[in-house]
């Protein structure tokens, strides 16, 4: 286990933002951090990180004890903030050299490195200075400063959630390749995104968690769904299978049905042409973890 | 290179870039030249806007009258304008977020505020130094200076009060982490300091003498050895200031 965090609590005056948090995080694996804004995800980063002093429990992070201030456990690690700021004056090449006198990277390594980072995220073209930079383009710089000293663990604060859908899909990409030389531990609140690129996804509500487990393990506690549009109005589709006893729903014009097995399915389905409904498309309900979430909530 | 010439080197880009080194140059050259200029000009502007018919008996202005503009001009004038511009050096870095990532990265946080309190000490130094030697330059061109006393002492009395201020307001500016924390802590400072001046038996300590005795020690109307005790409670004031403000950055939640 490259992070493991034992009853960790973190008190704000009165207010209690971390409750007895337990959990360890598995090496080579993308473990996706999810929970509503003010949960307390960002505290918890932050005390993994020094940034704050635990009110009680302990952190450690590839063997290393988590303390306040200066932590030696921050050599394993690589961190990208919910928003990055870097010195605006620099060039992304410049910033990356200041970060590699800082972790004292030698010398003959460092050109290389970062023209490698600078590739994988996408900004080896680019001369201009930080601050000309998209948003999109600080979380790619973000990423390449955090995996500089090929740390055993990156961290990224939700990376995703101020990006357009083609920054989206690029910082997930990069996250989903950088799996093989690290660990990624990242918060989010856009489940999706933990969906497509997580082995393991925990979820803390008010300060505790309230699961934790392999995303493959949470897709079977979900029973199958399948979303149908038929060429037929949706409630005239309904209406035919009324003396079914499927579990149906209707949402968005489409007809949501849980089919559990194989055998369910052909059967649905010999049942559609037996009632002349016509199947416009079929997918299955994508919206996995949404629905684990909500059903958790309840 | 190590973090701490790395990120002294950052500082020092910074600098640069955001115009302080040019505003710095600048503007304490102009106040070099201003103060022989001043001194020169004087008289002449007074017997223009005297009424026409007044005798008046001004005497001839000397290399003190030039070196007094200096005192006047450079701790007023010259060290508002030098802690205006690095007043922000630390609360910037905190409002912004930008140490977040070096810190995690392994920078110490005693990297970040030495190495904040030398280019700003190495910005007041290269500002002390271009008005003192522009003024010593014009002054040496038009006047003897022989008359003086103390000239270098009375400079480094000012430009040791200088450095304290700094060090104060780096202090205030990283407790509060705010841009008027600095300029706040360092007013309060300075009318404490006023206030102490009342008592006549504080000026053997006060480090304010070193700021108000320097004009004396031009005439010789201060003796050199008055300045001693101030400026060793400047300097250790300083220390205590500097390790304060690394010690409370060190606990600081960023």
């Amino acid at each position: 286990m490259v992070v493991s965090i034992n009853n960790v609590s973190k008190r704000f005056g009165t207010k209690e933002v971390l409750k007895n948090v337990t959990l360890t995080i598995p090496d080579k694996s993308i473990f996706g951090f999810v929970g509503a804004n003010g949960a307390g995800k960002t505290t918890l980063m932050k005390c993994m990180l020094g940034l704050l002093p635990l009110t009680s429990g302990s952190i450690t992070i590839a063997g290393e004890p988590v303390t306040f201030g200066q932590t030696k456990s921050n050599a394993h690690i690589g961190y990208l903030p919910d928003v990055p700021e870097f010195y605006p004056y620099y060039t992304a090449r410049e910033y990356l050299q200041l970060c590699a006198v800082i972790t004292k990277m030698p010398k003959s390594e460092r050109t290389s490195r970062i023209k490698e980072l600078l590739e994988l995220v996408g900004l080896s073209q680019t001369n201009s200075q930080i601050q000309a930079y998209s948003r999109g383009m600080k979380q790619r710089l973000g990423i390449a400063q955090a995996l500089l000293n090929r740390p055993k663990l990156l961290i990224c604060d939700e990376p995703t959630s101020a990006l357009d859908p083609v920054g989206r899909a690029q910082i997930l990409s990069i996250l989903q390749a950088a799996k093989s030389e690290t660990t990624v531990f990242f918060s989010t609140h856009i489940l999706s995104d933990a969906e497509q690129i997580c082995d393991r996804v925990a979820m803390l509500h008010n300060g505790t968690i309230i699961f934790e487990d392999e995303l493959s393990a949470l897709q079977q506690q979900v029973e199958h769904q399948f979303v149908f549009t038929f060429v037929q109005s949706v409630e005239q589709a309904q209406s035919r299978l009324a003396d079914l006893e499927y579990d149906m729903t209707i949402e968005d014009g489409s007809l949501i049905v849980k089919l559990s097995n194989e055998s369910e399915r052909l059967q649905f389905m010999r049942e559609l042409t037996e009632r002349n409904l016509v199947i416009q498309s079929m997918h299955p309900h994508t919206r996995l973890l949404e629905k684990v979430v909500l059903e958790v909530l309840k | 290179m190590s973090p701490w010439f790395g990120f002294l080197k950052k500082e020092w880009t910074e600098s640069v870039k955001s115009y302080k080194l040019l505003l710095t140059v600048l503007i304490f050259s102009v106040l070099g030249i201003l103060n022989p200029f001043t001194a020169k000009i004087t008289p002449v502007v007074m017997k223009n806007f005297m009424p026409e018919g007044t005798v008046l008996n001004l005497p001839e202005p000397t290399a003190l009258d030039s070196w007094l503009q200096f005192y006047k001009n450079f701790p007023q004038m010259g060290l508002l304008v030098f802690i205006l511009l690095f007043s922000t050096m630390m609360s910037k870095e905190i409002e912004k977020g930008t140490l977040v990532i070096l810190l995690t990265k392994g920078l110490r946080r005693s990297t970040v505020v030495t190495t904040k309190f030398v280019t700003g000490a190495l910005y007041w130094t290269l500002a002390f130094l271009l008005t003192f030697f522009i003024t010593y330059s014009y002054t040496a061109y038009y006047w003897d200076q022989s008359i003086l006393h103390h000239l270098f002492l009375a400079g480094g009395c000012v430009y040791v009060f200088g450095l304290l201020l700094f060090t104060i307001t780096l202090w205030g500016n990283t407790y509060f982490a705010s841009a008027y924390g600095g300029l706040l802590v360092t007013l309060v400072v300075l009318v404490i300091l006023f206030i102490i001046a009342i008592f006549p038996s504080a000026a053997e300590w006060n480090p304010l003498q070193l700021l108000t005795g320097s004009s004396g020690l031009l005439t010789g109307e201060v003796a050199s050895k008055e300045m001693g005790v101030p400026f060793l409670v400047a300097i250790g004031t300083l220390l205590v200031f500097l390790i304060g403000t690394i010690s409370h950055f060190n606990k600081k939640l960023l």
